[in-house]
């Protein structure tokens, strides 16, 4: 089964159209890297303008899945290592959207881009670092059980 | 511990050798220390180990050198590393920034001979995203995937003591309106000053239009007109697609990328304007 963002010799139309997004909406901060095996990812250097914060400069990562774009991008922040109680997977992957919410408010395959998940990545670090001194995460959430407090220290 | 008489022979042999080679070398550091001088013989020494340490890397090379300085200033120089394209029959040949700032003072009504300060630069500073200036735009186009521009002007003041006036800098749009209207006071110092406004024109709050056509930036003197200095636009297919883009970076399903199915595009033409894989200079927009 050929990959979605075509061949390196002929690229599809939705990965052209992924490229220009993000070069539209963030400059050069995001790079696009394709390893041989392994699928697609965006990389970039964002910088978190809170006071207080350990380190404002954080890696994002944007890594596209093969069944893309019915599996949205997953999103990473290698460096610093963030560890969150909430709205974080076990391997470092943000919980950035509920798919209980539907394609209106969650993933839509037809409309949505990496350009979406990198803006929700980007409001995901605004409100870990928010819970971290609040112990509130700000906005609408899925409350699973009782919520975890956030640690006491950095 | 029981030794063959072949092994013991092979043993003395070697340890002749050996002390013969020892003696050699002994000899040849002790003639070429009186011939060069201990301190040649020592550098040389050193530069041989340094060398086999490094296998492959130059002490010191010039051209990076240069390369990095001019890097760092966001100068390009044409090196045999990176040849630049040829340029075309149609390229203008920049002009010289004192000629351009000579006709914005003629446009003004102004005799650059009259006057007692000199206006020798001017155009705007265009950035796109991020803190620092891309690009400084004269006489050249402003591709509209600028997120912002500034104006400057740089003016030499010939008097000893210091002085100042409200400065005013325009932007004016292709049909006459101003788009942006920038006012303070400015102390100038014998000497050149560069003046650059406070505040800039964010690109993205012309009601999500692009900029088109001639646009003119005018520059103001307590009342009196200073300079008019005309620039123009170039339509960026990146603004044409952020535009498309809602806040939330997603795109119409109606509008696609564009796909010229007999002309297909590879990933290296895709990704070849991308900047290389060093850290870029942090920022969110």
């Amino acid at each position: 089964m050929p990959a979605w963002w075509g061949t390196r010799n002929n690229v599809s139309p939705r990965l052209r159209l992924e490229v220009e997004a993000m070069r539209a909406a963030f400059g050069d901060t995001f790079r696009l890297n394709v390893p041989k095996w392994d699928p697609l990812y965006w990389e970039g250097i964002v910088e978190i303008n809170l006071k207080g914060i350990p380190q404002r400069e954080h890696v994002l990562k944007i890594m596209y899945p093969n069944e893309y774009p019915h599996r949205p991008p997953e999103a990473y922040v290698p460096n610093p290592r963030i560890y969150s109680e909430k709205h974080q997977f076990e391997d470092g992957q943000l919980c950035l959207f509920n798919p209980k919410d539907g394609t209106n408010y969650g993933w839509n395959p037809a409309r949505s881009t990496s350009v979406t998940v990198a803006g929700w990545a980007i409001q995901w670090l605004y409100a870990y670092y928010t819970w971290r001194v609040t112990g509130e995460w700000p906005g609408t959430e899925e409350r699973v059980n009782k919520p975890p407090k956030p640690p006491s220290k950095w | 511990m029981r030794v063959s008489e072949s092994t013991r022979r092979f043993l003395i042999n070697w340890a002749v050798m050996f002390a013969l080679i020892a003696t050699i070398l002994m000899l040849s550091g002790v003639s070429l220390f009186s011939w060069f001088g201990e301190k040649t013989v020592l550098a040389l020494f050193a530069a041989w180990w340094y060398a086999s340490q490094n296998p492959g890397k130059v002490l010191f090379r010039a051209d990076q050198r240069i390369e990095q300085i001019l890097a760092n200033l966001n100068v390009s120089v044409e090196t045999p590393h990176t040849k630049p394209a040829p340029a075309s029959a149609t390229h203008d040949i920049a002009e010289h920034p004192s000629a351009i700032a000579e006709r914005a003072l003629r446009r003004a009504g102004l005799n650059p001979d009259d006057l007692p300060v000199q206006l020798s630069d001017i155009g705007l500073l265009v950035y796109r995203g991020g803190k620092r200036a891309d690009s400084i735009a004269r006489d050249e186009a402003i591709a509209t995937d600028a997120t912002h521009v500034r104006p400057f002007i740089r003016v030499n003041f010939p008097l000893k003591q210091n002085g100042g006036d409200t400065i005013r800098f325009q932007l004016i749009d292709d049909k006459g309106k101003i788009r942006y209207n920038d006012e303070n006071w400015y102390d100038l110092t014998p000497g050149d000053n560069y003046l650059v406004t406070k505040t800039w024109l964010p690109i993205s709050t012309l009601n999500g239009e692009a900029p088109d056509g001639g646009w003119k930036l005018r520059v103001v003197v307590g009342e009196t007109p200073f300079a008019v200095h005309l620039f123009r636009w170039q339509q960026s297919r990146r603004h044409e697609v952020r535009s498309r883009l809602t806040s939330d970076g997603e795109i119409d399903e109606r509008w696609q990328a564009p796909t010229d199915k007999g002309n297909p595009l590879s990933l290296d033409e895709l990704l070849s304007d991308q900047p290389p894989a060093a850290r870029t200079t942090a920022r969110r927009q």
